[in-house]
């Protein structure tokens, strides 16, 4: 019960800071981004890859690295110390190595879906 | 003008002064240069009265930013290298001078010649010029690397850069091994990675008599203009290495910036390079070991981009750009598996003809 209580605040929380978030850029978009001088274009480039990297993240509820121990039975912490020390559970390689990759494609959904997206038809 | 600069401009002015003999050195403009998350480079336009530099001079002072990355060297070993490179017919800024004294601009620095050029990758890569890629940027690329590997260090360069190392493949496995520890780091894809490199050291070891390497020869490091490179930058990571190690590094995917089809840099045909690259080294280039390289490329990217971001998180210095070089991490990681996975499958087309 508590359990589901905290992960009811945490969407609230979550969708709390998700509207702070769209309000922010929805002030830099309409405010600040077009007086901006030219010399700064790469200043803004970052705040908008930022801003986007910030909604994604509030989006997703399940984290990359909840999703790779659901899979892996292992924290990530716990992978990456038994994968350092040749101790890792998986039966084999192959296998790991498609978790390992489901867990990179849910960190690019939230840090550059539009790499993930190209990339993904480069391998078609 | 001169409002934004984080050091006395006088205090510069008359260091220049007595440096060069000069009756009197004006700073015309000063202006941080973009790019450069770990050095900073500053524009200088100076007006110089009598002594060497008499006139008017364009040059780069490159100083080290208020915190920095494990990897890289010092200004003093920086300056070292450049002047040694460019000694050696390789295209560089032309060293001006060194300075140690920390009193002058509160940290050591130096300066160089402003070179002619376009640096920022994701510009080049989109310039029509390079839309289907330059044979003539790719055999020059081949050229000057070749005559960087060429080039021996004297003595007192060797000794500041220390011995090098017999094993450089188990030197880097190491060495990316202790920075994640000292990062704290649980990165599971860049443990699975530096394994399957490990168990590959037969086929990554090459046996070719290490050489001095940039170690960050890329796109996004050498000015271009008219499809030429004008100077190779940012000497910070210099050492002695595997050669394969610098062509790894210049067409890992991760500074193809888009243009995947091209592997040199995203600019430019690999044919062509090595052509140009094993006629002026005299040393063939090895494929399997050259994609074991790729694979470290990313890997070691991905560890300066988690360095890079710890000095923001850790509020040593707080920069967005720092914050962002973390997020790109999984950008390495992709590549990494993706070449991990081709090669084990007999897939990996980035090298042929």
């Amino acid at each position: 019960m508590t359990e589901v209580k905290n992960k009811n605040k945490n969407t609230d929380d979550m969708r709390i800071l998700a509207g702070l978030a769209a309000a922010i850029e929805a002030e830099f978009n309409t405010h600040l981004a077009n007086n901006l001088p030219p010399e700064q274009n790469f200043r803004k480039s970052m705040m908008r890859r930022a801003l986007n990297i910030l909604r994604q993240n509030l989006a997703n509820a399940d984290s990359p690295e909840d999703k790779l121990a659901l899979a892996t039975g292992q924290s990530c912490a716990e992978l990456a110390t038994s994968l350092r020390t040749g101790e890792h559970k998986l039966p084999d390689s192959a296998l790991l190595q498609r978790h390992l990759l489901e867990y990179v494609k849910a960190k690019l959904v939230i840090t550059n879906p539009n790499f993930l997206a190209q990339q993904e038809a480069r391998q078609k | 003008m001169l409002l934004d600069v984080p050091f006395s401009s006088e205090k510069l002015s008359r260091y220049l002064a007595d440096k060069f003999e000069a009756k009197q050195v004006s700073i015309t403009d000063i202006h941080a240069l973009s790019g450069g998350a770990i050095q900073e480079n500053w524009s200088l336009n100076l007006q110089i009265d009598g002594g060497k530099y008499d006139g008017v001079q364009k040059w780069v002072l490159r100083k080290d930013a208020p915190s920095c990355v494990s990897v890289s060297n010092s200004r003093v070993m920086e300056f070292a290298v450049l002047s040694h490179a460019f000694a050696n017919g390789v295209s560089a800024p032309t060293p001006i001078c060194l300075c140690e004294d920390e009193q002058v601009i509160g940290s050591a620095f130096f300066i160089m010649e402003a070179m002619a050029g376009q640096a920022q990758a994701h510009k080049l890569v989109r310039s029509p010029a390079f839309a289907h890629g330059s044979p003539a940027l790719a055999r020059q690329l081949g050229t000057e690397m070749a005559r960087l590997h060429k080039s021996l260090p004297t003595a007192e360069l060797a000794q500041r850069l220390g011995q090098p190392k017999p094993n450089p493949q188990a030197h880097i496995l190491s060495q990316m091994r202790g920075y994640l520890d000292l990062l704290g780091a649980t990165q599971p894809v860049l443990e699975f990675a530096l394994n399957w490199l490990e168990d590959r050291m037969d086929i990554w070891q090459t046996g070719t008599e290490p050489v001095l390497c940039h170690r960050d020869f890329r796109a996004g490091n050498f000015l271009i203009e008219a499809e030429k490179m004008t100077a190779l930058l940012d000497w910070e990571f210099a050492g002695f290495s595997d050669s394969h190690e610098d062509i790894g590094w210049l067409c890992a995917r991760c500074w193809r910036f888009g243009n995947d089809h091209l592997s040199v840099g995203g600019l430019a045909p690999f044919a062509p390079f090595r052509e140009a690259y094993e006629m002026a080294s005299g040393q063939t280039i090895n494929l399997p070991a050259l994609g074991c390289w790729q694979v470290m490329a990313e890997i070691r990217w991905a560890v300066i981009a988690l360095q890079q971001a710890r000095r923001n998180d850790s509020g040593q210095e707080p920069a967005l750009q720092l914050a962002l070089s973390g997020q790109m991490v999984a950008e390495m990681e992709y590549h990494m598996l993706s070449l991990i996975n081709e090669i084990e499958e007999d897939r990996w087309q980035d090298f042929r003809a």
